[in-house]
């Protein structure tokens, strides 16, 4: 009786080892653990200075032909911008209002810059230090000579001067005759009439000295004329002077790291769900926000911080947006941030910014932008959309330069794009139609295509009275909103 | 050595192997075996919040710490297609829209959303072979289930919930889905009764795809959720009794391939108010946070 108990003991101990041995092996961690692991700290790219944040829009080096362009993306640009940064780095502060500090009217406008978003100056900015307010828009560069005046744009206030001596500029100006010398201009101003008509002024006055008509300016007036456009041009535009040739580009979306992307979104991503959409995106929520993931890119809201409103300066609202962008996806190459601006909605104000990609100095327009909402809360809506060229980048930028002749397009001319957009605009607003303001014209890659292989397609972007026409750049046909992906 | 000697080698080296298993299984979560999620202090905390609030806690819930995991369901498709079978062989108009489809007989009519939900209405009314005013709860259930299984819309998992009776006379009978022995508050099924004749009913219901035990975590005590849901639901104007509280499934519905469900306390008020908590995060559920939405 003893032994079979013994027996029948040892029979129970052995299984028991072995259910422990296996639950030991291959059983569930405690729950606890789970939820512990998710505090994993997460690496992610280290948020831009502010010197890499704001860059111009366009810098434009000025010459009796006409005008050399650069653009974030295009050769030349880089270079010019960082000795540009360096100066207002370094410079004096002695900007005055006085006219006494301003040009001469024999100098000549060599080199201007755009901020959009302004530029922020003041205390514990990189630049200009000395220059409170809110930033500035525009920076000129006049020369005479061995002399030099810087004359800025400050946001809501009347231009500044200041000279400088050669050994201040000599770097900046190094660089302009380096990028510029040999080659044409390739590019014409075309308005506001207000700045031509100083132009004009300038170019007639050498014509009459040298009998020969400046072949760098047009003529807005008569070739508006011409073109039978009654339109006010209210923003420098500058336009190609001769036949331009561009490249239709193989596109890919940015490569984003989805995992790393759930657990900047959410502090505990296994509190998340996953909704599988039916056209593949996989949208995650905790109940209170939700990323919805896709191959093209991610959108993101948490609607509950809406409900916030934003106390911060101008300035703490281009490093919050550089934190949040180089967070949530990172920085790639060739960005630029295109606008940051206080707006509101239900009686609640937020930042908003937006960013772009730049291909070889043109930037891309996509159907859905990469756009960022944030108050004092936090960030409340996010879409993020970026494309670079097709296979590796460097060949992918070879490409783009050289290309395949089969890919090649050649522009046509500004005036019949600016035609075909008022003809577009007329037939849209159907006689409703104010006095045209021509706000902006250049060109641009538009994404076309479809989401399996997008393309770059090179684009006329025109906008009259606050609406963006997009033609392709060669056809002139339009190109809709809702066809860009 | 003889053979009992042996035997109780053995026995205790087995029994000293199995503490220092069992030892290394547990530690140091020796304590959740016997751990209670809800102390007496929280109660009465919770009881002294509901209070404060014009709330009261007819309920008794379970005390233990218990975990869970999110399902993966999807749209079942399966009554749709018996049902759509049949029509069609007696024959049947056709309507689409982009997101709903509509079936046409002399007897019905039947609504399909992409989301899965389907809705069948009868042109005349099925006829109940008793007044169902003159029914018991029970018996009048049994009836429309009987009616629901000769018509090939009893789902697998039913479970009733409750009774609704609306002042114009017409009745709604309420079941959720139990996959398992799991309530799946998300699918539902309703039959609505008017003048003793069974009008519509109503039908989303969900298939499981798959289980993420690999994410099983704790999830909140039941009075944890109740303060959570006094917090968000603030001060009530008149007294309101807790009835019932209870752990299963639910989230809003999607038009989508398939979905994870979380975990959530279902609170239901006196007067037939349902409410789910996010048993993981403590956030009421709501509509889903779809970003376009915006």
């Amino acid at each position: 009786m003893v032994e079979q108990f013994k027996t029948l003991l040892l029979l129970v101990l052995i299984g028991l080892s072995l259910f422990l041995t296996y639950q030991l092996w291959y059983g569930q961690k405690p729950a606890e653990l789970v939820a512990d692991d998710v505090y994993e700290q997460v690496e992610v790219e280290a948020p831009r200075p502010l010197e890499d944040v704001i860059v111009p829009g366009r810098i434009v080096i000025s010459c009796e032909e006409g005008a050399h362009l650069y653009r974030k993306g295009a050769p030349g640009y880089e270079k010019i911008w960082d000795k540009l940064s360096a100066l207002l780095q370094n410079i004096d502060n002695n900007f005055s209002t006085d006219s006494q500090n301003a040009p001469p009217e024999e100098a000549i406008m060599c080199m201007s810059a755009n901020f959009d978003p302004p530029l922020p100056t003041g205390i514990e900015m990189p630049w200009l230090s000395g220059l409170s307010g809110s930033g500035i828009e525009g920076l000129d560069l006049y020369c005479l000579e061995d002399s030099y005046w810087l004359v800025v744009s400050p946001v809501d206030e009347g231009k500044k001067y200041l000279p400088v001596g050669e050994e201040r500029v000599g770097k900046l100006t190094g660089v302009m005759e380096e990028l510029t010398a040999g080659s044409e201009p390739a590019y014409g101003y075309l308005g506001p009439e207000s700045v031509l008509q100083e132009k004009e002024e300038e170019a007639e006055e050498e014509a009459t000295e040298d009998n020969d008509r400046d072949p760098g300016y047009f003529d807005p007036g008569s070739v508006l004329d011409e073109l039978e456009l009654d339109l006010d041009i209210v923003n420098p535009i500058y336009v190609p002077r001769d036949e331009r040739v561009m490249k239709r580009v193989s596109l890919e979306a940015e490569n984003l790291d989805q995992e790393l992307l759930l657990k900047t979104f959410f502090v505990d991503y296994n509190l998340a769900r996953v909704i599988e959409e039916r056209d593949g995106g996989r949208l995650y929520t905790d109940g209170e926000k939700g990323l919805r993931l896709s191959d093209l890119g991610f959108e993101y809201s948490y609607p509950r911080l809406e409900e916030g409103q934003t106390a911060v300066s101008y300035s703490e609202a281009l490093r919050s947006s550089s934190s949040l962008i180089s967070y949530h996806g990172g920085w790639p190459d060739n960005l630029r941030l295109e606008s940051v601006g206080l707006e509101s909605r239900g009686g609640k104000f937020f930042y908003e910014a937006e960013w772009k990609i730049y291909l070889n100095g043109y930037p891309l327009i996509s159907g859905q932008p990469t756009r960022i909402m944030f108050n004092d809360l936090g960030l409340f809506h996010f879409t993020r959309f970026l494309f670079k060229p097709a296979g590796a980048a460097e060949a992918a930028a070879d490409e783009l330069i050289l290309g395949a002749d089969k890919e090649k397009i050649i522009v046509a001319d500004w005036s019949e794009a600016l035609s075909k957009a008022v003809e577009e605009l007329k037939e849209r607003s159907e006689g409703f139609l104010t006095r045209m303001r021509l706000e902006d014209m250049h060109l641009s890659y538009a994404v076309t295509g479809s989401k399996a292989s997008p393309r770059g397609t090179p684009v006329w972007v025109v906008k009259i009275n606050g609406e963006e026409i997009i033609l392709k750049a060669d056809k002139l046909e339009v190109i809709n909103e809702e066809d860009l992906i | 050595m003889n053979l009992g000697r042996a035997k109780l080698i053995l026995i205790i080296a087995f029994t000293g192997l199995n503490f220092f298993l069992g030892y290394q299984l547990f530690w140091p979560d020796f304590g959740r075996l016997t751990e209670v999620a809800v102390t007496a202090e929280d109660l009465r905390e919770a009881e002294q919040k509901l209070a404060a609030n014009n709330y009261s806690l007819d309920a008794s819930f379970d005390r233990s710490t218990r975990t869970s995991d999110f399902i993966t369901v999807f749209p079942d498709w399966k009554i749709k297609h018996d049902l759509l079978y049949k029509l069609i062989k007696t024959g049947v108009q056709i309507e689409k829209t982009e997101h709903i489809t509509y079936y046409r007989t002399e007897e019905m009519r039947v609504i399909i959303h992409s989301s899965g939900l389907l809705q069948v209405f009868f042109t005349a009314g099925e006829t109940l072979e008793e007044p169902a005013s003159a029914l018991e709860q029970g018996e009048l259930k049994e009836m429309v289930e009987v009616f629901l299984e000769e018509e090939g819309l009893l789902p697998e998992g039913i479970n009733f919930n409750y009774l609704e009776e609306k002042e114009d006379g017409s009745m709604t009978l309420n079941y959720y889905q139990l996959l398992g022995d799991l309530p799946v508050f998300s699918g539902n099924l309703k039959v609505i009764l008017k003048d003793d004749h069974i009008q519509a009913v109503e039908i989303y219901w969900l298939e499981p795809a798959e289980r993420s035990p690999h994410r099983e975590m704790e999830v909140i005590s039941p009075a944890e959720a109740l303060k959570n849901l006094v917090s968000e639901l603030g001060p009530s104007g008149e007294e309101r009794v807790i009835k019932q509280i209870e752990l299963g499934y639910y989230s809003g519905e999607y038009d989508a391939e398939k979905w994870e469900i979380p975990p959530v306390w279902r609170i239901v008020l006196d007067n037939n108010q349902y409410y789910y908590v996010n048993a993981f995060t403590g956030n009421l559920e709501k509509d889903a946070v779809i970003p376009d939405q915006l």
